[in-house]
């Protein structure tokens, strides 16, 4: 049953997501991506682009698109409630004594581990996603979007671009592209 | 619970009655959900001003430590805050209405989005412009990742430890849940167990 399929998959992204919203990413690509087939790394990173110019928190935007487009309405209630329930359990849990929880050493030493991991899964994910967009389906380069990444990059370190702006200029510089008849 | 006078909640909200409270609640934390671009750490800029300077429900100082355990327990740190905000301030059912107040905005916003992107994406103009949306989208996670990396300390633990998770599921491509159930496993046996049982202790060494 696909409500039900959705509501675990992101109850299990949700309790391995260590660090913000970002780290949860390289998750969903295994998962929704990968392993389920859901949707395509181009949509995901679609999805990304939205989620990041809509309010709220990016989890719960990004979850709740997952839902949506995999199983309708309903798909995004049980993609949203999975996501936020294991923060909410967990909080409850140690509310009382949570710096003694957080504080000992177990828990610590275990998430001293876990974050260089996290850089590392997140960086497999930017990396298998910039391989999709600069190649081609026959595996030549793709030059438009290997410029255009770096022109944004760079434009953003320059100008310190918020991440609406950013989105905005590769949506202006896309239709500008087509304008001129080159797809990206 | 104690009979309460006529006042406003932000300077009494022990005394204020529980209904009370959870309809600021809702307010201030529909108001996160919505108006927050920018995910976990914008909405926690908002929260302190909200919070601390204008509600005066805690100090700067206790809501640094909630947000700080919002980062370590896993989960967006936005809807870990708000589930401890309001478990201060209401316990369980403070705790539901926050969360479900911060999350609704924007799962309603995605949803009315994403009908206008189900039916528009195949349109030529859409698509040019989801293309270099994708494009913008890569260099901020490349960012983000990019952030992470800087805030990290150096240590060889740390690189090795990025290294592998990075080798793991890039090539023989190993699910990213168990690289990081592993990489708890190494983190508790490297820095909790070895120092703990393993190394000399400080006094006994000769």
């Amino acid at each position: 049953m696909i409500y039900l399929t959705l509501f675990l998959t992101f109850f299990k992204i949700g309790l391995f997501t260590l660090g913000g919203g970002y780290a949860m990413i390289p998750l969903i690509q295994a998962e929704v991506i990968d392993h389920h087939g859901w949707m395509t790394i181009e949509q995901f990173a679609e999805f990304v682009g939205i989620a990041e110019s809509t309010p709220g928190p990016f989890a719960v935007n990004i979850s709740t698109f997952c839902g949506i487009t995999t199983a309708g309405f309903l798909g995004s209630l049980c993609a949203t409630v999975g996501v936020v329930l294991p923060s909410v359990i967990i909080i409850l849990l140690i509310a009382g004594a949570a710096t003694r929880v957080l504080g000992h050493w177990t828990t610590k030493s275990a998430l001293q581990g876990a974050k260089p991991a996290v850089v590392g899964l997140l960086g497999v994910a930017a990396f298998s996603l910039i391989s999709h967009s600069f190649f081609k389906d026959a595996g030549e380069m793709n030059l438009v979007a290997i410029a255009l990444s770096i022109a944004l990059f760079t434009l953003t370190r320059v100008f310190k671009l918020g991440a609406i702006t950013l989105i905005l200029c590769g949506a202006v510089a896309g239709l500008a592209l087509q304008l001129c008849g080159i797809s990206l | 619970m104690p009979q309460l006078p006529e006042t406003p909640i932000a300077s009494t909200s022990e005394e204020s009655s529980l209904l009370r409270k959870l309809l600021t609640l809702i307010l201030v934390f529909g108001k996160f959900g919505a108006l927050t671009f920018g995910g976990g750490y914008a909405i926690i800029a908002l929260m302190e001003d909200e919070i601390v300077h204008r509600r005066k429900w805690m100090s700067a100082e206790d809501l640094m430590d909630l947000i700080a355990i919002g980062e370590s327990t896993p989960g967006p740190i936005a809807v870990n805050t708000a589930t401890f905000i309001g478990y201060k301030l209401a316990g369980i059912t403070g705790s539901l209405v926050a969360v479900l107040a911060l999350v609704f905005p924007a799962w309603l916003i995605i949803v009315l989005i994403s009908g206008c992107y189900l039916s528009l994406r195949d349109n030529i103009w859409v698509a040019a412009a989801l293309s270099g949306i994708r494009i913008a989208a890569i260099v901020l996670i490349l960012q983000a990742c990019l952030r992470m990396w800087t805030k990290l300390k150096r240590s060889w633990f740390n690189s090795i430890m990025l290294a592998g998770a990075f080798y793991l599921t890039a090539f023989p491509s190993i699910n990213a849940f168990y690289v990081i159930l592993g990489a708890l496993l190494i983190g508790l046996l490297w820095h909790g167990i070895r120092p703990r049982y393993l190394l000399p202790k400080q006094g006994e060494t000769p």
